[in-house]
């Protein structure tokens, strides 16, 4: 025996106009969900789709940055206190940190510190301007905060070129090997310039060579001269 | 036609209208766009097919939604939510291939 499921459909499904009513419903329906879904995605990122280890770790990572800029920010208002309670030390104190970071910056000082020292040997093809030009901007990348190439510092305004016996800096020729000093946490700027597809990678595979060492005190001989601003003069900040 | 004509219109009127989702619809949303593209496909073929009956195209529509919808939701209650909605994603976006083809194939005959 057959049993005959029957299911009651609704009044409009039963006539052929009704459901052709439906279908183009159900079709516009679609067009608004496509937009909304198109519209949904388009947002950068969409936390509420993230699983849930993925929250926590963003969480947490809000939560370390948080806790870092608050304590920054007690930092800084502390020494904006001091400042403006017109502690002369603390002001000249304030001042000579600001004076010892922009020689960093600057590179019209000899500076020591930790860091690496990157022995290059190559011939024209495997060691070029870009290749060095890779490497410092690489060294810069891992925290680098000095570098010299064979006695030239190498600063802001250092540029590259090729030249027919090997690479000038700043118009002063150098030739293989090439020394570079950088100072920065030895242990991350050698990792930065091993990592695969990198700068000891392409000029190894070309021919050249690279040698990396680690020291925990190297010192940075080579300045520049301090300019006087030409075209440009610091606004002063009340 | 008019159901091209109604696409056109639902995607006008999500544009301006900008409706926002409720959060718990938002992870099938996608899916079920997806499954029913699949039903339209589907309703297109069988159009040209000269078989279409609009009691299929709208059971398949509601049903491939609420099929679609069901999996991911069960596949997120299991932990495997990503893996499930690739899956789905995969077949419907079969599917759709294969009725493409056959429509391309009517259309050709056609001539």
């Amino acid at each position: 025996m057959k049993k005959k499921i029957s299911i009651k459909t609704p009044e409009t499904l039963q006539t052929p106009q009704g459901r052709k009513y439906l279908a183009v419903i159900l079709v516009f329906l679609l067009g608004i969900f496509i937009t909304i879904a198109i519209k949904q995605n388009d947002q950068p990122e969409l936390l509420t789709s993230a699983r849930e280890g993925e929250l926590v770790l963003i969480l947490d990572d809000l939560t370390k940055q948080k806790d870092l800029l608050e304590d920054e920010l007690i930092k800084q208002n502390q020494v904006l206190e001091s400042l403006k309670n017109g502690s002369n030390e603390d002001a000249r104190k304030a001042a000579q940190d600001r004076i010892d970071q922009l020689i960093l910056l600057s590179g019209t000082a000899p500076v020591s510190g930790r860091g690496i020292q990157v022995l290059v040997t190559g011939d024209l093809y495997s060691v070029n301007s870009f290749t060095i030009l890779d490497t410092v901007q690489e060294l810069r990348d891992a925290g680098a905060v000095a570098i010299e190439i064979n006695g030239v510092r190498v600063i802001n305004s250092t540029y590259f070129n090729d030249t027919n016996s090997g690479i000038s800096i700043n118009l002063t020729p150098i030739r293989s090997p090439y020394k570079i000093l950088a100072l920065g946490d030895p242990e991350t700027l050698a990792t930065a310039l091993k990592i695969p597809g990198g700068m000891s990678e392409s000029i190894t595979t070309s021919g050249g060579q690279v040698v990396i060492n680690q020291y925990p005190s190297l010192e940075i001989q080579a300045s520049v001269p301090l300019t006087t601003p030409q075209y440009a003069v610091p606004v002063n900040e009340k | 036609m008019i159901p091209v004509v109604g696409l056109l219109i639902g995607v006008i009127v999500g544009i301006i209208l900008d409706p926002t989702v409720p959060l718990w619809m938002q992870p099938y949303l996608p899916i079920a766009v997806i499954a029913a593209l699949d039903a339209v496909f589907g309703a297109i073929r069988a159009n040209l097919e000269d078989v279409f009956d609009d009691k299929i195209f709208i059971s398949s529509f509601a049903s491939n939604v609420l099929i679609a919808a069901v999996i991911v939701f069960l596949g997120d209650q299991l932990g495997v939510g990503t893996q499930l909605s690739t899956g789905v994603v995969v077949v419907l976006a079969m599917r759709i291939f294969a009725n493409a083809a056959a429509i391309r194939r009517n259309l050709f005959n056609r001539k």
